[in-house]
């Protein structure tokens, strides 16, 4: 039966997830890429794939090496590696183009509204902010965006909209994110970029990378329109 | 190389292989067959590398046409299937089983059921471009596979040529153990943190009983519908997460409704709802037969029985199938 076995320490703030699955709860998003990337440099023996969340890595093995005794203490020297290593330089910079024209930013009005701001002062304070990405996550390319200004911080929808288009720029709580592809969301939508931010036929596909600074620059419709338009 | 021109592509037919891994920070799910375990099988049988892209189909059947001599094994959930020459004969054609088609012979796949998806496997595998390492179709964002897409009447997939396969056929006690392994009526799952934490009644309350898969299940989750009893306990044990998470194929998310959702293989990289348990994974190919309607029960197990579960399921490919 279930719990017949006592627990095995594996590391701090690290604990099972599954039988294969281990998961490091890290207090920032900088500390999640930072261990990420000496994970991905040097894998542990067995691992298949890693994980980033907001505040926590996820590391899949294989069952026969999440089998093996001497995982926990590999684990344990290897995360006391990572938490020695000097955060690296952030990853570069990047602007986004996009539009806010009504039908790309049907939420901008209502989130103006409700800060006592005019639709333009809103993005004013968007484009002004300088955002780091965070984590990728949830669908290829979608880039969890850190940095939003408190002032304009605003819950996510009570009811997701069944299709978000490609290209849309939106933010939920504290984050700003762009959805690659057309999907469901409940993000509130305040623009749309004509970039693609994922391309499987180019390397990396991704656009952005885990702490790399974003800023958004507003274009008018025709600047949009000339840039061309998303994929899918 | 031969050709398969589609007559009829079923109900949702997709070219898939063993996905992608490696690739989840950047948001690409793993993908690829939704019951992993049916396609390497049917590989092996032919002789293919055990990862060879194969014609993955829930529910329905394809039919279809051979323009050249190609051999051919159905893998996976039970289906009527038939082979029909140019000159009007036709012939059952069992499961787990390697068969040569000739030139214009029309393959016709019926019902899949019990179980919900059939595996076509051909000596050399479906060719299609690679898309970051793999043949995996992911419709959310259509790629990869045949065209990001599935399957239409009038497309035409290329086989690789392959060496000729020397008819081999699965043993009757490898058929039986896949069928068990393959349609089990349970999953063991293991306990996730919050299943042992906030959520651990309502993950208590969750095993053992009888639970529907829904409809609304696809690649992406399996949605399954409690008791409405239990539903009523549970619902509001779990609260919406604030910082989203790592997932992983075989989680058990619970939303606040009290709705239990196993993520599949195309499940979103990251998530918000909690995680009471994870499937283990000897049962990952059996999640991947759940077919709406049917009932399954959650049976819980400690990671060392997990574990155990994983030897015995390598053992066994590798005695009758010589797959390491």
């Amino acid at each position: 039966m279930a719990d017949s076995h006592p627990p095995e320490p594996l590391a701090p703030q690290t604990r099972w997830f599954s039988e294969r699955h281990v998961q490091i709860s890290l207090p920032t998003p900088g500390d999640v890429a930072r261990f990420f990337r000496t994970l991905a440099s040097n894998p542990p023996q067995g691992l298949v794939d890693l994980v980033p969340g907001a505040a926590s890595l996820l590391l899949e093995f294989d069952p026969v090496a999440a089998a093996d005794d001497s995982l926990p203490a590999r684990l344990r020297d290897l995360l006391a590696a990572c938490a020695s290593l000097p955060d690296k330089a952030p990853a570069g910079a990047v602007a986004i183009p996009f539009c806010a024209e009504a039908d790309f930013a049907p939420d901008l009005e209502g989130l103006a509204r409700e800060r006592a701001l005019d639709p333009a002062a809103w993005l004013e304070e968007f484009c002004a902010a300088t955002f780091t990405v965070d984590f990728l996550g949830f669908m290829p390319g979608f880039a969890y965006l850190g940095g939003l200004p408190a002032r304009l911080a605003a819950p996510r929808l009570d009811q997701p909209r069944p299709r978000v288009p490609a290209g849309s720029v939106a933010i939920a709580a504290d984050r700003a994110g762009i959805y690659p592809f057309a999907s469901p969301g409940g993000w509130r939508l305040v623009g749309r970029t004509p970039l693609a931010l994922f391309d499987p036929a180019r390397e990396p596909p991704a656009l952005l990378a885990p702490g790399m600074t974003v800023r958004f620059a507003l274009v008018s419709r025709s600047t949009f329109d000339s840039l061309g338009p998303v994929a899918p | 190389m031969s050709s398969l021109a589609i007559i009829s592509p079923g109900v949702q037919s997709l070219v898939q292989d063993l996905g992608r891994p490696g690739l989840a920070s950047m948001g690409v799910p793993r993908g690829g067959a939704a019951d992993g375990l049916s396609l390497r099988c049917g590989n092996a049988l032919l002789g293919n590398p055990v990862d060879a892209p194969a014609i993955e189909m829930a529910m329905l059947g394809i039919e279809a046409t051979f323009d050249a001599p190609t051999t051919w094994c159905l893998a996976g959930a039970p289906s009527h299937a038939t082979l029909v020459d140019a000159g009007g004969t036709s012939r059952s054609v069992p499961r787990w089983t390697a068969v040569p088609a000739r030139a214009g012979d029309r393959l016709i796949v019926k019902a899949i059921r019990p179980g919900l998806r059939s595996y076509l496997c051909f000596a050399g595998g479906v060719r299609v471009p690679p898309c970051m390492g793999s043949a995996s179709t992911l419709l959310s964002c259509a790629m990869g596979g045949f065209e990001g897409r599935a399957l239409r009447v009038g497309d035409v997939l290329d086989i690789n040529a392959a060496p000729p396969v020397v008819a081999p056929q699965a043993s009757a006690s490898l058929v039986e153990w896949l069928d068990a392994t393959l349609r089990p009526g349970i999953l063991r799952v293991v306990a996730a943190p919050d299943g042992q934490g906030p959520c651990r009644d309502a993950l208590h309350a969750l095993l053992d009983v009888p639970l529907r898969v829904s409809g609304h299940s696809n690649r992406v989750g399996v949605r399954l519908e409690p008791p409405v009893a239990i539903v009523e306990a549970i619902r509001g044990a779990a609260g919406g997460r604030v910082a989203s998470i790592g997932m992983a194929h075989g989680a058990i998310e619970l939303t606040p409704g009290g709705e239990p959702i196993i993520l599949g293989v195309d499940h979103p990289t990251t998530g918000g709802y909690q995680v009471i348990a994870c499937v283990i994974a000897a049962d990952l190919p059996a999640l991947g037969q759940l077919s709406p309607g049917d009932v399954v029960r959650l049976n819980l197990v400690d990671r060392h029985q997990a574990w155990q579960a994983h030897r015995a399921l390598r053992a066994m490919l590798s005695k009758e199938l010589a797959i390491p």
